[in-house]
């Protein structure tokens, strides 16, 4: 008894304090009219009458208080977006406060070579906005930059020369570009994908580009944010896979109410997913539907990315699909017209855990140098970016926790992202480029850092983001990444597109000393070899890269091949092209970019029978 | 000690605000049965005073007055730990209110209420069927409008009944004293008690909040809000509030810091945090080596989360060689195997932890993918059909869960979300969430 006096006490003292006993005064007791229980702070959810008062804050980047640092000698990056020409600017239409689900996408950037004349041009998606309400998404012209770089390998110029090809008109709200040569005409073509369907748009030899959408019956009214060519019957065309994003309209008086208890753009889960496309090419300019036949079969899937290579090692050029909130998709090609979805079973649908993340950008390399097709896929904030590590049969590892990277990326929301050599060691690293998608939301900033991970001998990675240059000293609301080597030196270039903020180029300042450059061309394969395989064995490792279809976030990389030549010796080339021949390529000068012809290497017995075998 | 007992002086325990106090240690066993011997006597000449007291007839005193007296003395029996003791007090307590003629409404409801709170601790928690005090105070019960009653009163009753483990009735009396603004905050003290024992814990949250915005330099109340914290769903915003009440805590300067810490890592490394997490963690680690070693899985989880796999698998090893049903080291071990493809390992390993944890989606998972790479289809399919059967159930509790929040009394609501716990298995949580129904 006596032990639990002072307690007892205190419940007393406690029991008179409470009922506003001996004088005490109750210095915040609730009045009858308030509610006593403290508001739950809920995630999004619709509250018609919430007050206009009560918005987001919109972002502008006046509320980056960061400055950029200046540019230090060991600096990877330096973006000359300014002193190259670039200005684009691509724009989600956030001004207007109407707190729209697409305003969280952001756009993506093709850089490809349109006239052939040896470097690569860039096109960016524009974005877009909102009529007047009853609310209709408006589409904002892309830009297309011409690459005037000098002859010699010179300094980089862009000129805008988007209304001379043909590029100004845009239909509808614009997220991301995909570029394959569907015609084979040696020319890439461009695939233009936002609210509302897909343009494409046929290269007339260099000079211009002229709008095929209906010609060639690429009628999708979906909310379209990703496009992968790859030739998924090996009959030498390329075919299309269209990712698309969710059911969804604007909607002036849909309010959503964040976790901070704002009206914010709306969760994703809100809306149900959409179905993808998958359009095989009839070789005769027109496209064909067969999603359903094909067994594309998760619909409502919410897709993001897709990439397209052979994660089987069968022959047959696989779909990685990565979903926002909801799994993500393999589709496994059996190479009899059926795909069948494998994701779940390939430990790729869902996190290391099993919980399902809301994924954003891929990009496929081999990161371990064992010469199978990994996957890197960004994730939500709190969800780590994805590693799978392949075993070479298409089964999967989530490999964050054996390489260093778990949890580096968890407090950003990851939209862009690729496998590149940045150092030239023969391993591939890697970027992602990160910004939130909501304005005001508890789990982070709307402005994020990227980052950049350096490949420690395919075991561990490193993040060195702090010796990447100033662009990634601040954060941004960045979206699409798209790689490649725009001056020619031999170093990957970056074009990252952020949201209502210039565009960056970040021009590589370390580029390889030693290099080779491929750009492969398919005869009996698809011209652009899309799910080409190459393999360069030097005396240190085997190097393995892809021609793969689609990639990173709503943007195009560079087709072509850039290989550390580090061997002074003669090492030759191994390629393994989509018709399923093995050949060989030898005696490659350093510092130039070969052409690789199907059916010019020296032959080996083919993996893979021939279509129909 | 009896079990009743215990249970009865963890629940006072748990309802007493805290002060710097610390209680007394206990004492050598006879010396407390000696105490309670001289006690006994005492009390019983209490009693005998106390009665005739109350039946002096000279002595004038009005119904409230009596009133009052019966409180006091129920108060004291509720704070005597010997259960017999306690009853031996309330007997009386239940004859003076006999005695006493109402004089209003208030007070009809209010004797008859303290009746049935005297009655209570006499009939104590075995709820004898056919016991003639259970039958006498459910019949009482029966006549009392708890709207009617004093605050005071009702407080005392709900805490009595939810001592006694009745939570159905105290649940009806806090209900109705949360409703009133006299008494509201050692209504929600006890409440967050009810709430905690019936596992509504959203409901527990959102008390304990109040309380610590009444009272916010008040340790106890910043003390409840983390028990139910720790209780909670393990939701990211239920974790991160964790964080910021450990944090809280650890400015009063309270004792058994360390303990505290060691939950903040615990809690940082929920939200990815394995920085903040091994600076907290190293503080410990240089003051109190004591205090890492009783928890050795944590320093393994800080290693796994850093990458440091051999590190923490070999702390889990260790573990389990001391303790082999350590479903924490074996599932860590597990995790391991699993991301170094061991995959024979991998499954004997994760096996073992579904034997205790089957309704656990990521040990399925797991599973589903290391019989997948050990080519095993046909158990990869039902280990990964499982684990979608509890992702989807999961999910429809936290949907559930969602609701309930909005509409915390819904007893519909809460049969669904028990029964979406029946379909995975989880008994336990199925009870909690069950509407009690005695």
């Amino acid at each position: 008894m006596l032990r639990q006096t002072p307690l007892f006490l205190l419940f007393l003292c406690s029991l008179i304090l409470s009922t506003g006993g001996c004088g005490t005064t109750d210095p915040v007791a609730p009045s009858p009219t308030t509610s006593p229980h403290p508001v739950e702070v809920k995630s999004t959810e619709t509250a018609p009458s919430q007050s206009v008062n009560n918005n987001a804050l919109l972002p502008s980047l006046e509320m980056v208080k960061e400055t950029p640092r200046e540019l230090q000698d060991g600096d990877l990056f330096e973006n000359v977006a300014e002193q190259v020409g670039v200005d684009f600017v691509y724009q989600n239409g956030l001004e207007a406060a109407h707190y729209q689900l697409i305003e969280t996408l952001g756009g993506g950037a093709a850089l490809f070579d349109f006239d052939q004349d040896g470097d690569l041009d860039i096109f960016v998606s524009g974005g877009g906005g909102f009529s007047d309400p009853p609310l209709v998404t408006l589409g904002k012209p892309g830009v297309f930059y011409r690459n005037d770089l000098d002859a010699d390998g010179g300094a980089m110029h862009f000129v805008d020369v988007t209304s001379e090809v043909g590029l100004a008109a845009a239909p509808f709200y614009s997220h991301g570009c995909a570029v394959g040569d569907y015609d084979a005409d040696g020319f890439p073509d461009l695939l233009v994908a936002g609210h509302g369907g897909c343009q494409l748009f046929r290269n007339e030899a260099g000079k211009c580009f002229t709008d095929r959408t209906a010609a060639a019956g690429l009628i999708m009214p979906s909310w379209c944010v990703a496009g992968a060519f790859a030739d998924i019957d090996r009959d030498g065309d390329l075919d299309l896979y269209v990712a698309t994003y969710a059911t969804w309209q604007p909607d002036a008086t849909r309010q959503c109410i964040s976790d901070r208890g704002k009206r914010d753009v709306c969760a994703p889960a809100q809306f149900a997913g959409a179905r993808d496309y998958l359009w095989e090419n009839c070789g005769d300019g027109t496209f064909q539907d067969i999603t359903d036949g094909a067994g594309i079969t998760l619909d409502g899937n919410r897709g993001l990315g897709v990439v397209a290579v052979d994660f089987d090692s069968n022959g047959w050029v696989d779909f990685f699909v990565a979903n926002d909130v909801q799994p993500n998709a393999l589709y496994s090609n059996h190479g009899d017209g059926r795909f069948e979805s494998t994701g779940l079973v390939a430990g790729v649908a869902f996190s290391a855990t099993g919980k399902m993340e809301g994924s954003m950008g891929v990009d496929v390399g081999d990161f371990n140098g064992d010469g199978a097709p990994d996957i890197h896929y960004t994730n939500y904030t709190l969800q780590d970016n994805s590693l799978a590590q392949n075993d070479g049969r298409g089964g999967f590892t989530q490999a964050n926790s054996v390489t260093n990277l778990f949890h580096k990326s968890t407090p950003w929301v990851g939209w862009g992202t690729a496998f590149l050599d940045l150092d030239g060691d023969g391993w591939e690293d890697l970027i992602a480029i990160n910004g939130h998608a909501g304005y005001e939301y508890q789990d982070g900033p709307y402005f994020q850092p990227s980052q950049i991970f350096r490949n420690q001998q395919g075991k561990q990675f490193k993040e060195i983001t702090a010796r990447a240059g100033p662009y990634f000293s601040v954060p941004h609301a960045g979206r699409g990444l798209a790689i490649g080597d725009l001056d020619n030196d031999g170093g990957v270039d970056l074009v990252v597109v952020n949201q209502n903020e210039p565009v960056a180029v970040l021009r590589n300042r370390q580029p390889y000393e030693h290099w080779v450059r491929l750009r492969l061309r398919g005869t009996q394969s698809n011209r652009d070899a899309v799910g080409a395989k190459i393999t360069l064995v030097n005396e240190k490792q085997t190097l393995t890269r892809w021609i793969r279809g689609g990639g990173g976030y709503a943007s195009h990389f560079d087709f072509r091949v850039l290989l550390p030549w580090n061997d002074s010796r003669e090492s030759e080339i191994e390629v393994h092209w989509p018709s399923g021949g093995i050949e060989w390529f030898g005696n490659l000068a350093p510092k130039v970019t070969h052409e690789l012809v199907e059916g010019q290497g020296k032959e080996k017995e083919s993996a893979v029978g021939a279509p129909g075998e | 000690m009896n079990l009743s007992k215990v249970k009865a002086k963890k629940k006072n325990q748990q309802l007493a605000p805290q002060g710097n106090e610390t209680p007394a240690t206990n004492g050598p066993r006879e010396v407390s049965a000696t105490r309670g011997a001289i006690l006994i006597v005492l009390i019983s000449v209490v009693i005998a005073l106390g009665i005739s007291w109350w039946q002096d007839p000279t002595t004038e005193v009005d119904a409230d007055q009596l009133l009052n007296r019966v409180r006091s003395a129920l108060l004291s029996a509720l704070d005597e730990p010997d259960a017999a003791l306690r009853r031996q007090l309330s007997f009386p307590a239940n004859n003076a209110l006999l005695e006493i003629e109402p004089t209003n409404a208030v007070s009809r409801h209010s004797i008859r209420l303290l009746r049935c709170v005297a009655l209570a601790i006499i009939v104590g928690e075995e709820e004898e069927t056919g016991n003639i005090y259970e039958t006498e105070m459910m019949e009482l019960m029966l006549q009392i409008d708890f709207r009617q009653c004093f605050p005071e009163d009702l407080l005392m009753a709900a805490r009595v009944f939810y001592m006694a483990g009745r939570l159905s009735r105290s649940d009806e009396m806090i209900a109705t004293a949360l409703m009133r603004e006299e008494g509201r905050y050692e209504a929600l003290n006890i409440a967050v008690q009810i709430r905690i024992a019936q596992g509504r814990l959203d409901e527990a949250l959102a008390y304990t909040g109040e309380l610590c915005e009444w009272q916010p330099t008040n340790p106890y109340w910043w003390q409840l809000r983390a028990s139910v914290l720790a209780q909670s769903d393990g939701k990211i915003q239920t974790v991160k509030e964790s964080i910021r009440v450990t944090r809280k805590l650890l400015e009063f300067n309270i004792p058994n810091s360390f303990a505290l810490r060691m939950r903040l890592v615990d809690d940082l490394l929920k939200t990815d945090n394995p920085t903040e997490a091994r600076t907290e963690f190293d503080l410990v680690k240089g003051k109190s080596l004591e205090t890492v070693s009783m928890q050795p899985m944590l320093e393994a989880k800080l290693l796994y989360f850093e990458g440091n796999m051999p590190a923490a698998q070999e702390i889990a090893e260790k573990v389990l060689a001391r303790d082999s049903t350590s479903v924490g080291a074996r599932l860590l071990k597990g995790r391991v195997e699993h991301a170094n493809g061991q995959w024979e390992s991998a499954i004997e390993t994760l096996q073992l932890v579904l034997k205790s944890h089957e309704s656990n989606p990521e040990v399925h998972y797991l599973l589903g993918q290391a019989y997948a790479r050990h080519g095993e289809d046909d158990k990869s399919q039902q280990h990964l059909e499982r684990h979608q059967t509890l992702t989807d159930a999961k999910a429809q509790i936290e949907a559930l869960l969602k609701l309930v929040r909005e509409h915390p009394y819904d007893a519909t609501l809460r049969e669904q979300v028990a029964d979406q716990y029946l379909r995975i298995g989880n008994l336990e949580a199925a009870r909690r969430w069950r509407p009690a129904t005695e």
